[in-house]
């Protein structure tokens, strides 16, 4: 039986926002803040939620408008905390190996220059400065990346 | 003959490994029935900010980040004092049989109920009342667990570590810069990171250099004067008041020895009263300035701790080093070291490591809605308490092994009871940074460095901790006042008074005891999920065994450790304690009574989707098997 290679997907996009629920330090005896039972619901770390909230449009934006190519397999979508440095610098550099966005633009990725929260979309920074990214400009570049793909298939398929 | 370190860690580590391709399996497979084809809340309810579909890997290292702690590194290092032998026995069964079942148990649950939380769950299963018992029970907890960690910074400040001070504080300015460049200038995550990094390590060689020792403020002038005398003719007295006192009793010096062990108590108090004030005010901060860069640095802390640890076990194994033998007997029975009797205690003492109730607020609150398929619970669920229980083990092999044969011997660290229960909780801690800091050097980090490097690490667990605990501490005193309709007192200002207060009441110098305390509420919240959990697969006409031991096993031990408990604080007049420990047992007892009234209420009642209470068909079960290997 012939083996089956997972195909590498078109387009990989990374978020890196904070997660309130994560901050507490010494984890164990700390992290309740994701339990509204113990809070009433209330938001300890507002700042960070509302930053987790924001990115949820992003993250629905594209769910949404990319629904089919994410169920094929063409584009995946990950959300990190970047405490999760031992996930996240070894996926920055599969990224980056894997579609190549240039030495520079490769290398700002892979020693994160970029600040928080962040948009990485085939290891190409698309957030600057830490600034918000719109859902529309998210989905374009994506759709971008797509449509490009899709003309190259097809020129290498009738050549 | 020798008892080999690396020998006893690896058998541990394979006999966790093989739990979790064995027991872990079964227990997905045949008792929670983990379907991979079944949409988790993750894609029913995904809106990229709770409820993400998140891979293995990612969730795995923010699981386990959350669940790993101070709690693993203090209990075992007091439960060592019973001998090496059950305190690995404890920590390798308990994690496979227990917490692990807990915690797999807990996210399960909470995934039938569409992520909600434990808490909800259990009013849900249990009843109203059940909420109010867990609001009361997270309130001791959390209280018990900051009161022993500000305990434990003290007497590390004063007595073993002066050395840690200036890093610790330096860390906070450093975390400040951090969170100024990064959230406010943003400046890049990398940059920031690597200077801020460059500047921990040279936090700890300016505070190896320049210990601060506080004590000494305290003492009277002329034996400050014997310790400068001491100190130039390059005694080593800046180890801490412990070391100092005891070169000022050898030299001859023994009222001004008596006046320095005077001067370190009153100087450990005034660290507590800074600790909490820190606590307070560093609660009121913005998020972004101080707690959230420096909890950033703790992730790598760990990590690197981490990391270290094994490799320095591993170099020791392959030289043949000092530190790969184990000094401490396999079990110590004494009764003139003075310890309460090993059972029940030994399973309270290691809480967090073994089972931890705690576990159970991140794996519904967190973790739940994050789970890509179901059967990702078990590596997430039960992978990564075995991981913590490894943990525990690497602890556990810091103190028996790192800290030399002296550390058994009279008048050592693990000598008596007396020792390490009654001189304050950082006898432990300073027990596993210095068995740490021997496995370190094994990879070339300078003792004295490596000392530091944990200390400061430790101290940075246990301050962020402070910090957060405070803020929710004082959302749960305000639901505490809701649910016993005392709407008035639920302010925020008497509620933040509430929550500092609960906090210094139990930083008072206790020893042990604290941490026994806080060990046996962890396992009463345990209790009470794995009654959750029963009640759960009860209702669901699932064999119920696998989580009703565990359960009775926790309230069993819970209600002994405080029936002795209480008896030794009557006796000795720790009306704190005594007090505590009263509401402890009637807490149990209610646990018990909740428990009994809500099996005998019968099956109905379980308000999760309907699918579940179909029995699979053969056809889901292969592939639930398939997809668990």
């Amino acid at each position: 039986m012939p083996s089956e290679t997972k195909p590498v997907p078109q387009v990989s996009i990374i978020l890196i926002r904070e997660t309130a629920e994560q901050m507490s330090g010494s984890g164990c005896c700390g992290r309740v803040a994701g339990d509204p039972c113990l809070t009433g619901s209330r938001d300890a770390f507002q700042e960070v939620r509302n930053q987790q909230e924001a990115f949820g449009i992003l993250h629905r934006a594209v769910v949404e408008f990319f629904a089919d190519q994410q169920q094929r397999g063409e584009l995946t979508i990950v959300t990190v905390d970047p405490r999760n440095q031992p996930y996240l610098i070894p996926k920055l550099v599969k990224d980056v190996w894997q579609y190549r966005p240039g030495w520079g633009k490769g290398l700002c990725s892979t020693l994160q220059f970029f600040s928080l929260p962040a948009v990485i979309v085939n290891g190409r920074i698309l957030s600057r400065r830490g600034r918000l990214l719109d859902p529309d400009a998210l989905c374009h570049a994506v759709n971008e990346i797509l449509t490009a793909s899709k003309a190259q298939s097809l020129r290498r398929e009738y050549s | 003959m020798a008892t080999n370190a690396v020998l006893i860690s690896l058998c541990s580590f394979a006999v966790l490994i093989l739990a979790y391709f064995t027991y872990g399996r079964f227990l997905a497979r045949r008792i929670f029935r983990l379907d991979p084809n079944r949409p988790t809340p993750a894609h029913t309810k995904q809106d990229g900010v709770d409820y993400v579909p998140t891979k293995i890997p990612v969730l795995f290292g923010h699981h386990f980040a959350s669940i790993a702690g101070l709690g693993p590194i203090l209990g075992p290092a007091i439960a060592v004092i019973w001998g090496w032998g059950p305190a690995v026995l404890w920590v390798v069964c308990g994690c496979i049989f227990m917490g692990a079942v807990h915690d797999l148990g807990a996210l399960t649950v909470s995934l039938r109920y569409q992520g909600r939380s434990i808490g909800d769950v259990c009013s849900d299963l249990i009843g109203h009342r059940a909420r109010f018992l867990f609001l009361l029970i997270i309130f001791f907890l959390m209280s018990l667990a900051m009161g022993a960690f500000v305990n434990a910074i003290s007497a590390l400040f004063v007595k073993f570590h002066p050395g840690a001070i200036i890093p610790s504080f330096g860390l906070m300015l450093v975390a400040m810069c951090i969170g100024i460049a990064v959230y406010r200038l943003r400046v890049g995550l990398g940059p920031a990171t690597v200077v801020g990094l460059i500047a921990f390590g040279g936090l700890i060689y300016w505070g190896v250099q320049q210990p601060l020792p506080t004590y000494q403020w305290f003492a009277s002038d002329a034996t400050q004067q014997l310790l400068t005398e001491s100190r130039n003719a390059g005694a080593d007295v800046d180890h801490g008041s412990i070391a100092a006192a005891q070169v000022l009793q050898e030299s001859g010096h023994e009222s001004a020895a008596a006046d320095l062990t005077a001067a370190a108590t009153t100087a450990s108090r005034t660290w507590i009263y800074v600790l909490l004030g820190y606590g307070f005010v560093a609660s009121v901060l913005p998020v972004w300035l101080l707690l959230q860069p420096r909890d950033y640095i703790n992730s790598f802390q760990l990590y690197l701790a981490l990391a270290l640890l094994v490799a320095g076990l591993a170099v020791a194994a392959s030289t043949g080093s000092d530190f790969n033998v184990i000094d401490a007997a396999m079990i110590r029975d004494d009764p003139q070291m003075g310890a309460p009797p090993m059972v029940p205690f030994l399973f309270v003492t290691i809480a967090c490591g073994a089972v931890s109730g705690f576990h159970s607020l991140v794996s519904s609150g967190t973790t739940v809605r994050q789970l890509d398929r179901e059967t990702d619970a078990l590596p997430i669920g039960f992978g990564a308490m075995l991981t913590e229980g490894a943990l525990a083990i690497l602890v556990i092999m810091s103190c028996v092994a790192g800290l030399g044969s002296q550390a058994w011997e009279a008048g050592g660290a693990y000598a008596s009871w007396g020792g390490i229960g009654k001189g304050g909780l950082g006898v432990q801690l300073d027990a596993v940074i210095h068995g740490g800091a021997n496995f370190l050097s094994e990879v070339g980090v300078s003792e004295r460095f490596g000392q530091a490097f944990l200390a400061v690490t430790i101290v940075a667990f246990a301050m962020t901790t402070l910090d957060s605990a405070t803020r929710l501490l004082r959302f749960n005193v305000e639901e505490i006042f809701r649910s016993i309709k005392l709407e008035p007192l639920a302010n925020r200002y008497f509620a933040s008074l509430i929550a500092v207060g609960g906090i210094a009441l139990f930083a008072q110098p206790q020893g042990a005891a604290l941490w026994v305390l806080f060990g046996t509420t962890n396992q009463l919240l345990a209790g009470l999920t794995l009654l959750t959990v029963s009640l759960f697969l009860f209702k669901l006409r699932r064999p119920i065994i696998y989580t009703l031991i565990p359960m009775g096993m926790m309230l069993v031990m819970t209600a002994w450790a405080m029936a002795i408990q209480l008896d030794g604080f009557y006796k000795d007049k720790q009306w704190l304690l005594f007090g505590v420990s009263v509401v402890v047992v009637l807490m149990t007892t209610w646990l018990v009574i909740e428990a009994i009234l809500s099996f005998c209420r019968g099956r109905g009642g379980l308000s999760i989707a309907h699918d579940d209470e179909d029995p699979h068909d053969d056809q889901s079960e292969v592939v639930s098997a398939t997809h668990l290997g």
